[in-house]
């Protein structure tokens, strides 16, 4: 493993899954939830062993037709932007760090790598309804 | 705000408090029990045996439509949930062991978020729900059950059944679903996505109903549902396309302040209790001339069930989310684009039911 801060998911507050070119994941203390697209599920793929920039970078490289210094400013970019959103933590790699997968057999065209972000949880809480009720309380409607 | 250093001192005490209030909980329900007439009603929900303990009329009045479809005779063994309110039983609650700032988002209680002994109170409808995992019983109460809001009825008791069917690898989602011949389509998405409207039409053409918000899945495989309200909440718009529904409506005298209450299960009498999830539908409004099925992905599920599963109910979290990743993948998942044409769409849709 190369030197340099290794990152690891943020496992207390956040809750991901991987489906094929996807990963979905929320992060419980904001509500908020995130969609990765092709090239964020490389770099996840690798964060979730415990993952370098470099590590990160040598995933992009391994899925995506990609110069190595692209690759690398991608990785550094993509990986600050999901610290910064709470979903991953600076720490030491696990233990029993597993191998990376193999990588596919015909590498894609690079596109860096993204995060979606869903922040409209006030719709999604209209569920509740609790949200129905305004601080006179039940029974008087929103204005 | 409570500061963090009487935060964590609550939480150490919190245990013995609970119980404590528990039992002297219990024991005004004992109270009430003598003091109005009392009913018993088994359920069973997803399979699991439940037993309401109603003290006096008024609790029941306005539980008991929304569960009524899953009545069975025999007497339950597993969980027993006693019901009662102070308006008509003139019995008061014991003093909570928690203050008001303990009260946390969706009515969850600082301090009884999980482990054996569950706390909600919920502000907006002011029930309160205790849930005892280890004995098999929970409590609910009421100041006036007179006064419990339009949404409860709907859907009563909703994070108690959380708990306990939780408890037993199920999961509560929020979702509409029809079917036929036990094989019946999920439809989620977030509110305005045409769920419920999708749902009613095809109750009207003769399919039927499991829920319009909420459903007990389990992950399996295979992935499997069940109803657990018998009601529907209709909004001003779905009454337009739909102005017979109106003539059902339990609460047409206050539409300016509710969105329509109909018990699907009293007007048309078909449900659907379990069935095979043949589908996962995830509807939104196109407002073109006709409607369409296309395929989608298990991810595109996870997107539109997880949040708004997740986020409604407590202690909601990784065991949660994890199931919910099991049921995205449990089923074939299609977009339904919804036009115009509403009266096609049960027909759109009944290929995917077909025995």
């Amino acid at each position: 493993m190369e030197n340099g801060p290794c990152y690891v998911p943020n496992q207390r507050d956040v809750a991901h899954e991987a489906f094929d070119a996807e990963v979905i994941l929320i992060h419980f203390p904001s509500g908020h939830y995130f969609r990765l697209d092709e090239g964020g599920t490389a770099v996840w793929a690798a964060v979730s062993r415990g993952a370098t920039a470099s590590d990160a970078a040598a995933a992009l490289a391994a899925a995506f037709e990609v110069e190595a210094a692209t690759a690398e400013a991608a990785a550094a970019t993509f990986l600050a932007d999901l610290e910064k959103r709470g979903l991953v933590l600076v720490g030491e790699p696990p233990a029993d760090r597993p191998a990376p997968a193999e990588p596919p057999a015909k590498r894609a065209a690079f596109q860096p790598p993204t995060i979606e972000e869903f922040a409209d949880l006030q719709e999604l809480f209209l569920v509740d309804p609790i949200h129905e009720v305004d601080e006179a309380g039940w029974p008087h409607a929103k204005p | 705000m409570q500061s963090p250093e009487r935060g964590a001192t609550h939480d150490t005490i919190d245990a013995t408090r609970g119980r404590t209030f528990l039992e002297a909980a219990f024991r005004a329900w004992e109270d009430a029990s003598q003091r109005t007439p009392s009913t018993v009603e088994h359920v069973r929900l997803a399979g699991q045996d439940a037993t309401l303990h109603f003290a006096g009329h008024a609790m029941r009045e306005a539980i008991w439509p929304s569960l009524e479809h899953a009545a069975v005779t025999s007497e339950a063994r597993g969980f027993h949930v006693h019901l009662f309110d102070s308006t008509e039983s003139g019995v008061a609650m014991p003093p909570p062991p928690w203050e008001h700032e303990d009260l946390l988002a969706r009515g969850e209680v600082k301090g009884y978020r999980e482990g054996a002994l569950r706390f909600t109170y919920n502000l907006g409808s002011g029930v309160l729900l205790a849930y005892d995992a280890d004995a098999h019983r929970a409590l609910v109460w009421t100041r006036d059950a007179r006064a419990i809001p339009y949404y409860e009825t709907a859907c009563p008791l909703r994070p108690l059944w959380a708990w306990w069917l939780g408890d037993r690898g199920l999961q509560i989602v929020h979702a509409a679903a029809v079917g036929r011949n036990g094989r019946g389509l999920l439809l989620t998405g977030k509110g305005f996505s045409g769920k419920s409207t999708t749902a009613l039409l095809c109750v009207e053409a003769g399919w039927s109903y499991a829920g319009d918000n909420n459903l007990v899945l389990d992950p399996g495989p295979p992935l499997r549902g069940s109803a657990l309200y018998a009601s529907a909440t209709v909004r001003p718009g779905t009454l337009e396309r739909m102005p017979k529904l109106a003539e059902h409506l339990a609460n047409e005298e206050r539409l300016d302040l509710e969105k329509g209450l109909l018990f699907v299960g009293r007007t048309w009498g078909r449900m659907l209790p379990d069935f095979e999830v043949a589908a996962i539908l995830l509807p939104h409004v196109t407002g073109e001339p006709t409607s369409r099925l296309e395929p989608a992905t298990a991810a595109a599920c996870m997107a539109a069930l997880a949040p708004s599963s997740l986020l409604p109910l407590p202690g909601a979290a990784h065991a949660t989310f994890t199931r919910l990743a099991a049921i995205s993948r449990g089923a074939p998942v299609y977009t339904l684009a919804l036009g115009e044409d509403v009266g096609s769409i049960p027909a759109l849709l009944a290929p995917l039911v077909e025995v």
